[in-house]
């Protein structure tokens, strides 16, 4: 399993979701693995795959631990952050299951954390981030 | 034959205090041992004050980790792991995966981002076997 591949398809859907542009000219608002400070909208956000262990890691289903870090001035970071973090959530406000996405199915989405401050960098933005789990198969 | 009510029920809470008191050792021990996997992996600033990484206080965030002893309340165990209690930079360290914590001479070679979630995610699975299996020699008599 291709686990970058997911991981910008899953950020596609994201970017689709809360409108956050995803590639340029345009100023890029939401990142995989990593960000370009030039290319990067004033609000951005990143997302990254890091090494929690799979809770369920059979040939079938995988399972990735998913942080999405948003750097901003507080009022627009705090509101793309919710944003992202709403979009995990399904019409009753319960973490989403089964939801398709390009190439993909994410059964579930687990330990969904709404975002928390980490950090203020030197330019006074702050750091938010939000920790997840994602359930996924290939379509 | 015939018995008193009231010594089946002290009999019984007499149980019930002994399996209380050993779920709350056997959660204890687990997460005594948690910690123990926490400080394994969590990042530590140079000693030398001439490093560029140096920052004052090496040692102090691996140091705050700790469990706390397991309680119950209704009829569930507690026990916490946690760090940076009385570290300010905590959640900057275990937050941010792109901080280099394996730099050049790092005290700590192991040393990563998520030093909490990682271990316990890793152990969360065998909690439940391995307090089970904690209990049944404790309440055998092994007093494991």
């Amino acid at each position: 399993m291709n686990h970058a591949a997911f991981l910008n398809s899953y950020a596609n859907e994201l970017g689709t979701l809360c409108s956050l542009v995803r590639t340029g000219p345009q100023k890029i608002a939401l990142w995989t693995h990593d960000f370009d400070e030039d290319a990067a909208a004033d609000v951005f956000s990143v997302a990254r795959i890091y090494p929690g262990p799979p809770v369920m890691d059979t040939a079938a289903v995988h399972e990735l631990s998913v942080q999405i870090e948003t750097t901003g001035r507080p009022f627009g970071a705090w509101a793309q952050a919710m944003a992202l973090h709403n979009a995990h959530l399904d019409a009753d406000a319960a973490p989403k299951r089964a939801w398709e996405i390009t190439g993909y199915i994410i059964h579930a989405v687990r330990q969904l954390r709404p975002p928390g401050q980490v950090a203020m960098d030197a330019k006074r933005r702050v750091i938010l981030t939000t920790n997840l789990n994602l359930a996924f198969s290939a379509a | 034959m015939s018995v008193r009510v009231g010594d089946i029920l002290g009999a019984i809470n007499s149980i019930d205090d002994r399996v209380r008191a050993s779920a709350r050792k056997a959660v204890s021990r687990f997460t005594i041992a948690l910690a123990g996997q926490c400080r394994e992996i969590c990042p530590v600033s140079p000693t030398d004050p001439k490093h560029p990484y140096y920052i004052g206080t090496s040692g102090a965030l691996r140091g705050s980790i700790n469990s706390t002893p397991a309680t119950i309340e209704g009829d569930v165990v507690f026990s916490y792991v946690g760090a940076g209690s009385n570290v300010n930079y905590a959640i900057f360290v275990h937050e941010i995966l792109t901080n280099n914590h394996r730099y050049p001479g790092a005290p700590n070679p192991k040393a990563q981002a998520k030093f909490i979630e990682e271990p316990m995610s890793t152990m969360r699975p065998r909690f439940t076997e391995f307090c089970a299996a904690a209990m049944r020699s404790d309440l055998a008599g092994g007093g494991a």
